[in-house]
C-alpha cells in the first residue's frame, strides 16, 4: 500500500518482483543497485540460502528524487521463486503497489512461468487485489539465450490482460531500467492522495 | 487494511511532546507501519536510507513471526504478542500497536544493556501511551473525514494522475549510464 506522508512530503511505494525460481528477479534489483548513484540508494538486503537462492526477500530502497514537491521513495522487493516458499511470497505481497513479473524466456521454463503467474493471481485475490487493476509489468528475461519462446507465444500464454511487456537480458542490464521506469510510472499514476 | 494518512502528523506531535526514558533514547527505536515504512525513528545506527532497510527487516521479521504463530493451536489469550531476539545484553524487541484497523510496530535495537527487562518494559509503556493517544486523535480525524465526505471536493483523488514522460525521465536521471 503506497503511503503519502504529508508531514515530510514523502511518497513511499512498494514494488515486488515476482516470477519463477532462477528467472532473474534478484538479478534485476542487483543491476539497479549497481547502476544507481550512491546517494539515491540504500543497502541491498538479501536474505539468502547458503547457495545464494532467495530465502525470504531481497530489498532495495531507492530515492528517485522529487516530483511536484514530493520526495519519492520506492522499496523494491523480490520474492523467493522456488515453489515451496509460497507462504513467504504471500507475506511479501502484502501492501504491494506494483508488480514486475519476471518470466524466464527459455522454452523449458514455460510451465514454471505459468505456474508462478497462477500463484500470483491467486495470492493477489486472497489479499483482496484484482490482478486486472493493480499496476503490473511483464518482463521477458533471458532473451539472449538459445531456445527462447517467441514473444508472441509468451504474450499469448502469460499476458491475456495486455499489461506492458519488455524484453530483457537482466544480467547485462538490458530492459532492467525500462521495466522499472514503466512500473514506477504506473504506480505513481495510480497513487491516491488521501486526506491531508 | 486502510491507511490513515494523518498518522504521521500525530506521530510527530506525540514523540515531540512525550518524554522518552533516557535509557531508551540511548538506543535506536523505530515506529513502522505494517509494511515496513518508517514513521519515526531516533536512529543512532545508520543513515536515512539504511533506516528503510531496518524498517523493511523489522516489518518482515514481525510478519514472518506472526505467520508462524498462526500454527499455535487456537487458544484465547488476552495478551498480544511481542517479539524478542536477544542475548543477555543486546537484541531487537518489537511490540505491536493496534488502533482500529491500523497496525504499527515499535522496534527497539539495543546493546550493552545490563537490564534488558527494564527497557523492554519502558518500550511497552511508550507503545501503550502512543496507542491511547492515537485512538483519541483518530476518532477526531474520522469525524472530520465523514464531514468532508458529505461535501466531496472536486479535485482528483489521484496525486499524480497526469504525470508526463519527461517528469519520469527526470526521476530516473539517477541511473548511471
Amino acid at each position: 500500500m503506497s503511503f503519502v506522508n504529508y508531514v515530510t512530503k514523502e511518497v513511499n511505494c512498494k514494488i515486488v518482483y515476482y516470477g519463477p525460481g532462477l528467472g532473474g528477479k534478484t538479478t534485476n534489483i542487483q543491476y539497479v543497485y549497481q547502476k544507481t548513484s550512491g546517494n539515491s540508494k540504500g543497502n541491498i538486503i538479501s536474505l539468502n540460502t547458503e547457495n545464494e537462492r532467495t530465502l525470504f526477500f531481497d530489498f532495495l530502497p531507492l530515492d528517485l528524487g522529487e516530483i511536484r514537491g514530493f520526495k519519492t521513495r520506492f522499496h523494491l522487493y523480490t520474492v523467493p521463486g522456488q515453489v515451496f516458499y509460497e507462504a513467504s511470497r504471500k507475506l511479501i505481497l502484502r501492501g504491494v503497489d506494483g508488480i514486475v513479473f519476471v518470466a524466464d524466456s527459455q522454452v523449458e521454463r514455460m510451465e514454471s512461468n505459468i505456474e508462478s503467474l497462477k500463484s500470483l493471481e491467486k495470492n493477489l485475490t486472497e489479499q483482496g487485489y484484482d490482478i486486472e487493476k493493480i499496476p503490473l509489468v511483464l518482463q521477458w528475461n533471458k532473451r539472449d539465450l538459445p531456445n527462447t519462446t517467441s514473444l508472441k507465444d509468451l504474450h499469448e500464454a502469460l499476458n491475456k490482460w495486455n499489461f506492458p511487456e519488455f524484453e530483457a537480458v537482466a544480467i547485462k542490464g538490458q530492459g532492467v531500467f525500462d521495466t522499472l521506469k514503466m512500473i514506477s510510472k504506473l504506480v505513481l499514476l495510480n497513487l491516491k492522495g488521501g486526506l491531508e | 487494511m486502510k491507511s490513515n494518512s494523518s498518522i504521521p502528523k500525530y506521530v510527530e506531535t506525540f514523540f515531540r511532546s512525550c518524554e522518552i526514558d533516557e535509557k531508551i533514547n540511548r538506543y535506536s527505536f523505530f515506529l513502522i507501519r505494517h509494511d515496513g515504512v518508517v514513521l519515526y525513528h531516533n536512529n543512532n545506527l545508520a543513515d536515512s536510507l539504511a533506516k528503510s532497510s531496518i524498517g523493511a527487516l523489522l516489518g518482515g521479521v514481525w510478519q514472518a513471526a506472526r505467520a508462524l504463530a498462526n500454527f499455535i493451536p487456537k487458544e484465547e489469550s488476552k495478551e498480544g504478542y511481542r517479539l524478542s531476539f536477544d542475548t543477555a545484553s543486546q537484541g531487537v524487541y518489537i511490540v505491536p500497536i493496534t488502533v482500529g484497523d491500523e497496525e504499527l510496530y515499535l522496534g527497539l535495537i539495543y546493546h550493552d544493556e545490563v537490564n534488558p527487562g527494564f527497557i523492554k518494559n519502558k518500550i511497552r509503556e511508550v507503545a501503550l501511551s502512543f496507542s491511547e493517544y492515537l485512538e483519541v486523535e483518530l476518532k477526531e480525524s474520522l469525524a472530520k473525514k465523514q464531514s468532508q465526505k458529505k461535501n466531496p471536493a472536486s479535485k482528483s483523488e489521484f496525486l499524480f494522475d497526469d504525470i508526463t514522460d519527461s517528469e519520469m525521465d527526470r526521476l530516473f536521471a539517477f541511473a548511471k549510464s
